[in-house]
């Protein structure tokens, strides 16, 4: 009965990820939206910050690049994904772990089988999910060592912070460490740690949080485009309604994502609306014995999300430098999950302990709840993701980048961030060549939503989009090599590849080698020194505190004190 | 106090397992199969128009 207990909650956590994921367990990759992984990637500028795009996805590229040289990169897709999907829900699970089992499994399932989960997967924002998955684990290592009773009493009763452990440090700054892969990631983190560490532990959450987050940090700071975005992108990606219950509503129910097209059906039928009102009625309830710190952060998420389409915050990323990552405001409402998660569980406990009977068939039916009302997350959003082999043109184009001596960039073409190829059943997604191709890849960064552009801010892909409309030589820009990207929408500029040399040609890509010097690029870059030496010390503060938790350290140091006694 | 629990407990658990079945049912019965997928009113990524230039990141409408 007692291993029972044990591994129930483990084991629904990964029946929940195994019922998501496992049509894509096996070889090939998913290839969804913003998820894009390749075989094999490098280790190049702009997965380190260094190129000329502001580092949206650093240092996830470069912890990626460094993944695939040891792992295929398709499985390490797979663990990422599913470390995401199971870690999350225990996570949940665990920080009420002086509950019984049943409220703990409400707790994951409520946590593991929401809407955000299944929005962030479907647009491909791996990231994001593991910066998810993170947020329990630092909210309770944050809050070490006064965690256990204060979550079941209230937090008014605090205790004092009894004295640092490096240990409780170290096991903070390993849960952090999957959520700072991205800036916004990095934030959730960031404040997750803030607040449940409260003043006391300011000191250590603080400095933690800048340290870990200086990989993407610095080279933003230092980035010579100034980190101004344009206002039009906070229109586009603003949170918005699913169903007749409003934006909010569908943000309480942790959706409420910009992009219609990844949002599960079931999360448009007229009854979810009333579902979400009474999941977040006994969520409320069961708030009050959860810390007010992340019960205001989790409301301070949902504001964020509920402004983040308005006039105001338009002119805010238009004059604040880094205010861009406001955008795609639905993302802030991460910190709302983990008090309706385990405000929920606590509730229905409460509920259940008013019943002379039957407390177990309401926990159950509580567990169900979230799953009932969105069932198309299962078996990957029922065959909404699949995994795919890459065609064998790309091998083959890789392998010619790889063998050159000469110098200079790529280009893509159709000159467009997005593609639907036929052989990944016409999904959109991201441009796989600069994940794919060991050389620095000038992709366009101008968004299109509903049709309208949304512009970026690489003005290296700016000079380039004018000089392919011009028809310039693109040598100029630094740029050697054209890929002509075949099956999927767009147009090639007939005038651009007339008279130099197709040095690869296939059913759906073409490589076309540039004659000619090239001219190096001269658009800014942040300066290598400081973004390489921020790099460095996250990676030895992951590093030193893996080793610590990993090595016997501290008995060491125990024993080495007895033999001096 | 303890039958209100379980009555409103019933009817939200009634209530949830009634949207997963009607989901399931529809998905699994695909009343939109017939649509003509290989000739659409106008590609993804072009604002109404038939120029199809470039893909579209998302939608904000369904």
């Amino acid at each position: 009965m007692g291993t029972t207990r044990r591994f129930l909650v483990p084991a629904v956590c990964a029946a929940m990820a195994l019922a998501v994921l496992a049509p894509l367990f096996g070889r090939g990759f998913v290839l969804v939206y913003d998820m894009v992984f390749a075989p094999r990637q490098d280790l190049l500028p702009d997965t380190l910050g260094l190129g000329t795009a502001l580092p949206r996805a650093v240092p996830a590229d470069a912890v990626v690049a460094l993944a695939t040289h040891v792992v295929p990169g398709d499985l390490v897709q797979q663990l990422v994904l599913a470390a995401a999907l199971f870690a999350g829900p225990l996570g949940a699970a665990r920080y009420l772990k002086d509950e019984p089992p049943g409220v703990q499994v409400v707790a994951a399932v409520a946590y593991g089988w929401s809407a955000y989960v299944a929005e962030r997967l479907f647009i491909g924002h791996w990231p994001y999910l593991l910066a998810y998955a993170s947020l329990p684990w630092i909210a309770r290592f944050a809050r070490k060592p006064r965690t256990a009773k204060a979550t079941k009493k209230s937090t008014a009763t605090k205790k004092p912070a009894a004295a640092e452990s490096p240990k409780a440090a170290a096991r903070l700054i390993l849960a952090m460490a999957p959520a700072v892969l991205t800036p916004a990631g990095g934030i959730l983190a960031a404040g997750t740690a803030v607040v449940a560490g409260g003043v006391r532990r300011l000191w250590l959450t603080a400095t933690v949080s800048v340290v870990l987050n200086a990989p993407w940090w610095v080279p933003a700071v230092l980035h010579p485009g100034g980190g101004l975005s344009d206002s039009a992108g906070v229109e586009a990606f603003g949170a918005r309604a699913e169903s007749w219950g409003g934006t909010l509503t569908s943000l309480l129910g942790l959706g409420g994502i910009w992009n219609a097209e990844v949002v599960p059906a079931s999360r448009t039928n007229p009854v979810v609306p009333v579902l979400i009102l009474a999941v977040t009625a006994v969520a409320i309830i069961g708030m009050q014995h959860l810390p007010r710190g992340m019960v205001g952060l989790g409301v301070a998420g949902l504001v964020l999300a509920l402004v983040g389409g308005t006039a105001a915050l338009g002119w805010v990323v238009e004059h604040v430098p880094g205010a861009g990552l406001l955008r795609d405001s639905q993302k802030w409402v991460a910190w709302w999950a983990l008090p309706l998660a385990l405000g929920f569980a606590l509730g229905v406990r409460q509920a259940a302990e008013a019943l002379k009977r039957g407390r177990k068939a309401v926990l159950a039916g509580a567990a169900i709840i979230p799953i009932a009302m969105m069932p198309d997350l299962a078996w990957a959003g029922w065959g909404r993701l699949a995994a795919v082999d890459y065609p064998q043109d790309w091998a083959a184009v890789r392998q010619i980048l790889e063998t050159s001596t000469r110098d200079g960039d790529v280009v893509t073409v159709p000159f467009g961030g997005f593609r639907q190829f036929g052989w990944n059943d016409g999904r959109t997604q991201y441009d796989p060549a600069p994940a794919y191709l060991p050389r620095t890849t000038v992709v366009d960064d101008t968004l299109v939503v509903d049709g309208h552009p949304v512009p970026g801010e690489d003005r290296r892909a700016a000079a380039v989009r004018t000089a392919l409309t011009d028809g310039r030589d693109l040598t100029e820009l630094g740029i050697r090599w054209v890929l002509v990207q075949h099956g999927t929408p767009g147009r090639v500029p007939a005038n651009l590849l007339i008279s130099d040399e197709r040095i690869y040609h296939g059913r759906w890509l073409d490589l076309y080698e540039l004659g000619g010097p090239t001219q190096p690029d001269t658009t800014g870059r942040p300066p290598k020194a400081p973004v390489i030496a921020a790099d460095v010390l996250a990676l030895a503060t992951v590093t030193l505190c893996l080793l610590w938790l990993v090595l016997p350290a501290g008995s060491l140091r125990r024993s080495s004190r007895r033999t001096r006694e | 106090m303890g039958k209100l629990v379980g009555a409103i407990a019933s009817v939200l658990v009634g209530l949830a397992l009634a949207t997963g079945v009607a989901v399931a049912v529809s998905s699994a019965s695909a009343p939109d199969k017939s649509v003509n997928l290989e000739d659409p009113a106008a590609p993804n990524g072009s604002a109404g128009t038939q120029s199809g230039d470039s893909v579209n990141y998302g939608s904000s409408t369904p």
